[in-house]
């Protein structure tokens, strides 16, 4: 019977994804290594053998995580809820400062954690028990509330931080967990457009002078966000007509991206990341440096691979043996999937400067490890899972 | 069951990821395939900075490809104030440099520091200074080549080439009009920078050559220019013959090859150094010859003669009666000869230049056909002469013109004409009918030799038949060989010519015994190469007598120079004239050739051999001298003297000097010499 077990859970594993995993994360060095090679000018490959690092811890927290059954979590959802809120919580009063927001929990002087990271897969277990609780009954507006309220604490910890691409992570996930989860699609559908909406006009208003009247009395109408993080949100609108930072950040990458044409300009030689021109290149921007570098094949090639993954990752929740766990790899695969579309859009010019990771890409321990983690435990869900149908 | 469901709702979210991608993919084909090229240009524009190298400004040459202006490598310091700020030096940098440059530390502090990419600290400097900047290697200083302009004969032709300003950019004469042509293309040395302006070590270094500018030929001949300026610093020097040492207000010469208009010669007095033309008063820079109109008197009377024979109003064997004066409208038109010409020949009323003959000639033209002439020969427009502020000349307006005003225009008087339309009027007149452009430039050849842009004579259009001009070229011969122009005949040529001597107008009045004397004259007479206009300003004596002298020794060394053999059916002496004999040479003397000599042993050379000396520039010895060794002038005359460095070599910048390897300073050197004015015309075969 153990035999046989073991048998199944071998044939359980879904090889494309692993593969793809190791290709991102393979990838990973291969760009960091051109990344972050003018970063620390005494040793070039400093972030580089920190990735390594990262990503050999990251295996072992994944295979822990893949080697637990997932169905263990369920008992413990409401204590990762509390732990989630209360290292959240922590930032706050232990936090370390870094530009202008409270992210870090430091360990050493020079690790840290960002309990932020942590948090997104923690709500995506705690929340995929919340609501497969809730399975065909989320069927009226009013069911939507319960689930909106277990989920705003750690969202709003986080966006006082102040991250707001986090937050909106959160969002991201929520959508498309609701949404797996069964809420129904007009209602829902109206709801999250209505929010939109209101969060459009709402800026609309804060932003606009000289409205008629009765409309000029909603004139600078205030936001729950500082001036600057609405400009950075904004400013790929038009980055060129705007002298801040931000819009800066955006034309280097955009030219960044542009300049590496259809095969780049090969591995190193990318002027706008080595010459610095480009900001941040080795976290927020590492995309820029992929594109500029490896050109239109590089960057399709990527996004080919990181497409094939999140797709795996779809597929092993497709055949969850229950719906706890294929809520689990719907919010991983939202997780993911917003990341890479900010991360790469904002690279690109059409989403909002909000410094979003490229998961297994950027530099960084915290984001590695939790995106590990949730890997991790979409193995589980694919070893416990149902045979592939063929 | 739910399950299922839920399945299909996951199978959703697959296609929604799906969704994702391929519009970051359509994005990143859109940023990287469609607007790629274009926005790697900006990326490259932004971490490559030039370092702009100027061109080498193209020669200018005379005809025969003498240069006459030329460009010698000189070096300019920049800064590249990123670098700078980042070495933390900036004061101890802008110290030393403000030593090795000469300048103000402060200024220079300010200039390097200077929040721009790339700042010039000095351009122009000395070639051992930049060598020691590029030896002392400071943090973002550097040294790029740069190139002065040089005027290796120094005031010669200074009128006509102009000159060029810090920039290299012409200000004025060809440098200004064809600047175009001579600047060249720029290159630049292209490095790459990073975001903080700091130059990227080890990183690329593209030099892009900047393309030298094109050379451009002028009409002009250096050998026929340098006679011309030779006898305008003679008379200017109080040499002048019959001038009493008197020293006049102006004067200029120009030369002109008539069956083409190509200007072989415009030299005006006071004329400038464009090597260092900011010691000159700005009124040294106007070109008598192009920007001055003047009466020009009896030379006039060409074109009334050309109008007179055209329109056949009068026969060269008919006879007039000339009184003394010319009576019309009630006033007394007196001839310059008290008692006047009697009855005479048409021939020989062009002779003595007789005022009530060509009076005459204007009444039976009319004042239809006069203006008619005035018009078709160029008078009261612009030649259209390649040279900045030309003068249109003002001639009376026809409307209001009196038959009295018609009777003085036909003698010369109350309008007023430029030389250069003088000129170009008689070389009409000379050249078979046809009024020709003048012109300066007779090609643009690129750096490579390749011609550019050749020569093409641009004819105005015909004013008088060939049958015309040769009849009154044969009567201008013979004004040379038998008339008032006696001055300026030359034995064994056929010269033809008229002289001018204008009252100065002050006031709305002539002014009593000061003249603008002039001359024209053109050669051979039956196939003229060249024509000659000499007209003097200031001066107390009647054109012929002043002016004829001048153009006859431009004429003769130009005749020998063009290789022109003498004609000899040509009578050997003019026939003598009552009142106009040369006067004779009291006692010759022979020039010592001083060239080299210390000024006082030249001068002491001189004096023994009973001539009067003036120096003139600054230096120990001697470089030239005019008149040059060996010519034969009248005793006790003056010679002057040009002084220099060293002997045979110009007055050049001391850095020139030093830097013997470079090859432009080589070809100086080759050219150093001043004009030679006394080397040997071609000689006669």
């Amino acid at each position: 019977m153990a035999k046989k077990n073991r048998r199944k859970s071998i044939v359980g594993l879904d090889l494309p994804m692993l593969i793809t995993l190791a290709f991102l994360l393979g990838a990973s060095l291969l760009i960091l290594s051109t990344a972050s090679y003018n970063v620390s000018p005494s040793d070039p490959y400093h972030y580089v053998k920190n990735q390594v690092v990262w990503i050999i811890t990251g295996i072992i927290i994944a295979t822990f995580a893949a080697a637990i059954d997932y169905e263990y979590w369920q008992k413990l959802h409401w204590w990762i809820y509390g732990f989630t809120i209360l290292l959240l919580l922590l930032v706050f009063f232990v936090g370390s400062t870094a530009k202008g927001a409270q992210r870090w929990i430091p360990i050493t002087s020079s690790i840290g954690i960002q309990p932020s990271e942590f948090a997104k897969v923690f709500m995506i277990v705690t929340f995929a028990k919340f609501l497969s609780d809730r399975k065909g009954k989320l069927n009226s507006v009013k069911s939507f509330i319960l689930p909106l309220l277990y989920i705003l604490p750690a969202t709003f910890l986080i966006f006082l931080q102040p991250d707001l691409g986090s937050a909106l992570v959160f969002v991201a996930i929520f959508i498309g967990m609701m949404f797996v989860a069964g809420a129904h699609p007009i209602k829902f559908g109206a709801i999250i457009i209505g929010a939109l909406a209101l969060v459009a006009a709402a800026i609309f208003f804060h932003i606009s002078t000289n409205l008629p009247w009765p409309l000029s009395y909603l004139e600078g109408l205030p936001l729950p966000i500082k001036d600057y993080q609405l400009d950075r949100l904004l400013v790929f609108i038009n980055p060129h007509q705007n002298a801040s930072d931000d819009a800066y950040h955006v034309v280097q990458s955009i030219w960044a991206i542009g300049s590496g044409g259809l095969w780049g300009k090969g591995y190193m030689q990318g002027t706008q990341g080595q010459y610095n021109f480009l900001p941040e290149h080795h976290t927020d921007f590492i995309f820029s440096v992929v594109g500029e570098e490896f050109g239109f094949i590089g960057t399709s090639i990527l996004l080919f691979v990181f497409c094939i993954f999140i797709l795996r990752i779809i597929a092993i929740g497709m055949r969850a043996r229950d719906h706890f766990g294929m809520l689990i790899t719907a919010g991983v695969a939202s997780m993911l999937v917003f990341h890479i579309f900010v991360n790469v859009g904002m690279a690109s010019g059409i989403m909002p400067v909000t410094g979003i990771p490229l998961p297994f890409i950027t530099s960084g321990g915290s984001s590695m490890l939790a995106n590990m983690m949730a890997v991790g435990l979409v193995i589980n869900v694919g070893l416990k899972g149902e045979r592939p149908m063929f | 069951m739910q399950l299922l469901i839920l399945r299909k709702r996951i199978a959703l979210l697959l296609v929604l990821c799906s969704i994702f991608f391929v519009v970051l993919i359509v994005r990143l084909g859109y940023v990287q395939l469609r607007e790629g090229p274009f926005l790697k240009n900006l990326a490259d524009e932004e971490h490559f900075r030039g370092v702009p190298v100027a061109a080498k400004r193209g020669n200018i040459e005379d005809c025969n490809g003498n240069i006459l202006a030329m460009s010698v490598s000189a070096e300019t310091v920049y800064a590249i104030p990123a670098e700078v700020r980042k070495s933390g030096r900036q004061e101890e940098i802008a110290a030393l440099l403000a030593d090795w440059l000469e300048m103000d530390k402060a200024a220079v502090l300010q200039r390097i520091t200077k929040w721009s990419s790339i700042e010039y600290v000095k351009k122009k400097i000395p070639v051992e200074v930049a060598k020691v900047i590029k030896e002392a290697n400071l943090p973002g200083i550097g040294i790029v080549e740069d190139s002065t302009r040089f005027y290796p004969n120094g005031p010669l032709a200074a009128h006509i080439l102009g000159f060029t300003g810090i920039d290299s950019q012409g200000l004025e004469g060809i440098e200004f009009s064809r600047d175009k042509e001579l600047t060249g293309i720029p290159g630049s040395i292209l490095t790459e920078y990073g975001a903080n302006g700091i130059k990227i070590p080890g990183a690329e270094q593209d030099f892009i050559p900047p393309i030298q500018g094109n050379t451009v030929r002028l009409t002009i001949d250096k050998n026929i220019q340098a006679f011309a300026e030779r006898e305008l610093a003679k008379i200017m020097a109080g040499q002048g013959v019959n001038m009493e040492g008197k020293i006049p207000k102006s004067a200029s010469i120009l030369a002109m090859e008539p069956s083409t208009g190509r200007m072989l010669a415009i030299a005006s007095v006071p004329t400038f150094d464009p090597n260092n033309y900011r010691d000159f008063p700005p009124e040294s820079r106007r070109i008598i010859a192009i920007q001055n109109g003047y009466e020009p008197g009896s030379t006039f009377k060409i074109i009334t003669l050309a109008a007179a024979l055209e329109e056949k109003v009068i026969k060269p064997t008919e006879t007039f009666t000339d009184p003394g004066a010319y009576t019309i409208l009630g006033k007394r038109v007196r001839c310059w000869k008290a008692g006047g010409h009697g009855t005479q020949t048409m021939v020989e009323v062009a002779e003595n230049s007789c005022n009530p003959g060509f009076i005459e000639m204007g009444q039976r033209l009319g004042m239809d056909r006069f203006y008619k002439y005035l018009t078709a020969f160029g008078f009261g427009r612009k030649t259209g002469i390649e040279m900045s502020g030309e003068a249109k000349g003002i001639i009376a307006n026809k409307k209001k013109a009196t038959a009295l005003d018609l009777a003085t225009m036909s003698i010369g008087q109350t309008n007023n004409v430029t030389p250069i339309q003088l000129l170009t009027a008689v070389c009409a007149v000379a050249n078979g009918g046809v009024l020709m452009k003048p012109q300066l430039v007779q090609e643009i050849i690129a750096s490579d030799g390749r011609v550019l842009v050749p020569f093409k004579k641009q004819e105005v259009g015909r004013v008088i038949s060939k049958e015309t001009s040769e009849l009154e070229c044969e009567i201008l011969e013979s004004v040379v060989t038998n008339g008032t122009g006696r001055r300026a005949f030359l034995p064994g040529y056929r010269v033809a010519g008229k002289t001018g001597t204008a009252q100065k107008v002050a006031n709305g009045r002539y002014i009593q015994g000061e003249y603008v004397a002039s001359f024209v004259s053109f050669a051979p007479a039956d196939n003229p190469r060249i024509a000659i206009l000499v007209v003097i300003d200031g001066v107390p004596f009647y054109g012929g007598v002043v002016a004829g002298p001048v153009v006859q020794a431009v004429m003769l060394d130009s005749l020998k120079y063009l290789g022109v053999k003498p004609d000899y059916s040509a009578p050997l002496a003019p026939k003598p004239m009552y009142g106009l004999e040369f006067p004779p040479v009291k006692e010759a003397a022979v020039v010592p050739s001083v060239l080299g000599y210390s000024v006082g042993d030249a001068e002491a050379a001189l004096k023994k051999a009973g001539f009067k000396v003036i120096v003139e520039g600054k230096g120990s010895s001697v470089v030239d001298q005019i008149p040059h060794g060996d010519a034969k002038v009248e005793k006790g005359s003056t010679v002057i003297l040009y002084l220099g460095s060293e002997a045979g070599q110009p007055t050049l910048a001391p850095w020139i000097v030093e830097n013997r390897s470079d090859p432009d300073v080589e070809a100086i050197k080759e050219l150093s010499p001043r004009i030679p004015l006394s080397e040997n015309p071609r000689l006669l075969e």
